[in-house]
């Protein structure tokens, strides 16, 4: 309980004052943070104006960096570049061995929740997705003036168990205290129905980038049902750009034989591939190039070639949200509208597809990669400050234990709404038996190996008896964060039997611990470390953008002005060498009003040049755009 | 009776039934509308999410009490699970594991329907036989509606297992035709 | 003093000296109190006392004067005050047997 303390006259707070909590959609590709006050949103910006922060982690020498530096790194130094880390929470090492686009991954060997090498270190993908969540709460720091220590963060309505506790472990790491884990599809309908005073029946189709969520809510009075949800955690714009990367280095195998690409090349080709799909949402055609072992080929692809390359990905979409409805008995008829989520939607060829199932014009009229983090925000609100706004999720994937033969006994059906506690009874085979294992597995198949492992429980305590008189009453309640946790009892006896949980895919025990206390040793240092690392990219960017500059178009500089710039130069690099990150930035600003003269007759000299194809450097100014 | 009258602090789990849990009379015919709106109504004052800055055993209680809602409105919103659920109140409880029919008419009409299924050659020929087995499960939902009344606890568990059967028909006849497409666009 | 409204721990008596002292500026004492608020109907409010008010009842205990709101009195006859020093947290606490629940977060009680 919460102890009193001494107050000056009329200074005693009122109980329960609490600060905000701030809402995070922790995405595969870009994360956002935003923050709610009196159901009014704001999504957290950069002082340039940016709400997404790529979900990149870059291990350099000097420490992690996360967000656009990271992004950046991705052209010159792929290999400490991890991207697309969401699609490996609470994945085993042989799942990922079966997952498509995880080429870009060296994956450590073992068993157990997969975990990938960079620059020669092992991380698990929950202290990667930590690093994004420390990047996404300082900026909300920032911006705050404050200390922000509790998170409202989303994740997809597919994710299953051991994916929803890795989040939450990421978020522990990142020193965020989780008030809750909520759906993505379900904080955007949240966004939208406060946003529009919508009541009825409502889809959310959400397409991010690396999962597929499809969500049927029924909106009344303020209350968010979740009526039925479906997807597949490993379906997503990723898919389109390793399905158009195929594209082009089939097409460069078909002139230039087999190659080996390097790790990096094959980041960068889906670099490529992802820069075309992007163009491609809104302009007809072009010419994207591939750079494999120092040779370089052209690829034209126009919209529709592009289609026919990912119409496979978007009907399994499409297929998966029929099934949702059918299953949940729902006529199209009756879906009042539907909402569009995540960065994918923002392809053609998915918004027409999704149109013609429904027969309406989808709501995309808030952006589609902010929305649920909006979402995320305002439910944040409702929990610390109150709020009339409830939402009612479900489960997204059956919950079964393994019995004999290797088949699964279903305990928790899908779509029964959380939270839940189900009893089941089992009794002992043996005599004298004390101990249990209970096997829970997730998924829609009869078998053990066509489900998830989701953990192994093991009952420890039973009073001895002769076989099949203990009768042990097991509890599996899911929380409602769609969290799994399990009680016994000897129901005769009334003892508690101990739970011990390993799980399939999550951390070892005591590791969430070891890496806290690592973290928390070294947050101040680190923190001022990132800083000071992101300023030296920042500045070793800017020199090589104007060696490039001077190279090419140097006639355009006189001596006197060239002077100048040198010595801005040589200021900046002179700052870049010591540990002082002011005087970093100071010298960038201060050799960026040294060039701006040069660098508005460049723009001048530029327009007259022609579009000729989609190069390199173009590719290079998107990734830094 | 989840809250404290004075105070509004929630309370532990009582020992109640589910219709008492959504402070509905029990009965079979209730409108979903009525049963959805008690159960949204009481979630909104009970869900964890309206505790989570509460201490930990405020947040258990509730837990708890949503749990319990959440069961009692699973149990009750079908009318299948809800005529069961009466039956088990009433001291006339089915076996719901139990699969095998030894209703002998029942039995003929179940079989004579899943060979109907099975000769099923088009989505058409599906939809007629839901169609169908849609009309008997509304002639015996008033059939059940009746005898739960009088009450009649024999031919009401011969028609709630009338009612389990019809309902796994139109299941399996809902799966043939979503392997054939029909519902998908 | 037999029939006191509150009583005060030797704990609690020495820290409210040592806050009375710290003050930087002269107290004649705590104040105690009871107000509507919180999620169980009623909170307490502790706070130092600039002076006294008429009404008040006054405590005067191991070199300690506490003040109690009249309208809090009722609410809080046979409570003792205490303080604990707990690992997370340093405070004051009232056992209260007037209390019939409390919040569960321990900021609020009913009688």
């Amino acid at each position: 309980m919460s102890l009193l303390q001494i107050h000056e006259p009329g200074a005693t707070p009122e109980p329960h004052a609490s600060g905000g909590a701030v809402g995070i959609d922790l995405g595969t590709t870009n994360t956002v943070v935003a923050v709610a006050q009196g159901g009014a949103v704001d999504v957290i910006r950069n002082p340039d104006g940016h709400a997404l922060i790529p979900s990149v982690v870059a291990y350099t020498a000097d420490g992690p960096l996360v967000g656009e530096a990271a992004r950046r790194m991705l052209l010159d130094d792929a290999d400490l570049v991890v991207t697309s880390i969401k699609r490996l929470m609470g994945r085993g090492a042989k799942d990922v061995a079966t997952m498509g686009g995880t080429a870009a991954y060296t994956m450590a060997p073992g068993d157990g929740m997969a975990r990938i090498v960079v620059a020669g270190r092992t991380y698990s993908p929950v202290e990667i997705s930590a690093e994004i969540l420390r990047a996404a709460k300082a900026r909300a720091e920032h911006a705050l003036g404050r200390t922000v220590d509790r998170a409202v963060i989303t994740v997809p309505a597919y994710f299953d168990d051991a994916a929803r506790a890795a989040t939450k472990d990421a978020a522990k790491l990142a020193g965020l205290d989780v008030l809750r884990l909520i759906n993505e599809p379900t904080a955007a309908a949240l966004a939208y129905g406060l946003d529009q005073g919508a009541e009825g029946l409502y889809a959310v189709y959400d397409l991010g980038g690396g999962t597929f969520d499809v969500s049927l809510l029924k909106l009344e009075k303020g209350v968010f049902r979740v009526i039925a949800t479906g997807g597949d955690a490993a379906l997503g714009g990723d898919d389109f750009d390793a399905a158009l990367a195929q594209r082009f280095l089939a097409e460069r195998a078909a002139i230039r034989g087999p190659e080996t690409p390097t790790q990096a090349e094959v980041k960068l080709t889906m670099a490529g591939a992802r820069l075309a799909k992007e163009c491609l949402s809104w302009q007809e055609r072009g010419t994207w190039c591939v750079e494999i072992g120092g040779a370089m080929t052209h690829h034209a692809v126009d919209q529709a070639a592009f289609e026919v390359v990912i119409a496979d990905l978007v009907e399994r979409t499409i297929g998966i949200t029929a099934d949702v409805l059918a299953e949940a008995r729902i006529a199209i008829a009756d879906v009042k509208g539907v909402v569009l989520v995540g960065g994918s939607t923002r392809v053609p060829l998915v918004r027409r597809r999704v149109q013609a199932l429904f027969g309406r014009e989808p709501l995309a009229d808030i952006n589609p990669d902010e929305v649920v983090a909006a979402g995320a925000a305002l439910q944040a609100e409702a929990l610390t400050v109150g709020g009339g706004t409830l939402l009612l999720d479900v489960t997204p994937l059956t919950l079964g234990i393994e019995t004999m033969g290797g088949l699964v006994e279903a305990i928790v059906p899908r779509n029964a709404p959380i939270p839940l506690a189900r009893a089941q009874e089992f009794t002992t085979y043996q005599d004298g038996q004390t101990a249990m294992a209970i096997h829970v597995v997730q998924g829609e198949r009869e078998t053990v190996d066509g489900c998830r492992s989701l953990a192994r429980f093991e009952l420890h305590g039973i009073p001895p008896m002769v076989a099949g008189a203990a009768r042990i009453g097991v509890t599996f309640a899911v929380d409602a964060d769609g969290l799994l946790t399990v009680a016994a009892r000897e129901r005769t006896t009334g003892v508690a039997a101990d739970v011990t949980v390993r799980p399939s895919y999550g951390l070892e025990e005591g590791e969430i611990e070891r890496l806290l206390r690592e973290s928390m040793i070294n947050a101040r240092a680190d923190m001022i470390k990132r800083l000071l690392i992101e300023a030296r990219v920042e500045a070793d960017r800017t020199l090589a953008a104007l060696a490039g500059a001077l190279k090419t178009d140097g006639d355009l500089v006189d001596a006197a002005e060239r002077h100048a710039i040198e010595d801005g130069a040589e200021t900046l690099r002179r700052a870049a060498a010591g540990t002082d990150r002011d005087a970093i930035a100071l010298a960038v600003e201060e050799l960026g009003r040294a060039t701006a003269a040069f660098a508005e007759r460049r723009m001048d000299r530029g327009i007259g040049a022609a579009l000729t194809g989609q190069s390199v450097e173009r590719l290079a100014a998107k990734l830094s755009g | 009776m989840a809250f404290c009258a004075t105070c509004r602090a929630v309370q532990p789990l009582a020992a109640i039934d589910h219709f008492a849990r959504l402070g509905l009379r029990p009965g079979f015919d209730l409108d979903d509308a009525v049963i959805e709106r008690a159960y949204v109504d009481r979630q909104q004052d009970l869900h964890p999410d309206r505790f989570v800055t509460r201490r930990a055993q405020e947040r258990r209680y509730s837990a708890e009490q949503s749990m319990a809602l959440n069961e009692a409105f699973e149990v009750l919103r079908d009318p299948l699970s809800r005529a069961e659920y009466l039956l088990e109140l009433a001291g006339h409880g089915v076996d719901r594991h139990g699969e095998t029919i030894d209703d002998p008419e029942l039995l003929a009409e179940a079989l004579e329907s899943r060979e109907a299924l099975a000769d099923a050659g088009s989505p058409a020929d599906v939809a007629t036989l839901m169609a169908a087995t849609a009309r008997l499960a509304d002639a015996c939902r008033a059939d059940l509606s009746a005898r739960i009344a009088a009450p009649d606890w024999t031919g009401a568990a011969r028609a709630t297992r009338r009612l389990r059967y019809l309902a796994k028909l139109d299941d399996e006849a809902r799966r043939r035709s979503l392997a054939f497409g029909a519902i998908r666009t | 003093m037999a029939g006191a409204v509150i009583s005060i721990s030797d704990a609690a008596a020495e820290r409210v000296r040592e806050l009375l002292a710290s003050r930087d500026k002269p107290s004649v004492g705590i104040r105690v109190g009871v107000r509507t608020r919180g999620c169980s109907g009623l909170s307490y409010t502790l706070e130092f006392a600039d002076a006294r008010n008429q009404f008040d009842e006054i405590v005067e205990e191991k070199g300690v004067t506490v003040l109690i709101d009249p309208k809090a009195v009722m609410f809080l006859l046979g409570t003792e005050m205490d303080f604990v020093d707990e690992k997370l947290q340093t405070g004051f606490k009232f056992i209260n047997p007037n209390e019939k629940g409390r919040c569960g977060c321990g900021e609020s009680f009913r009688v």
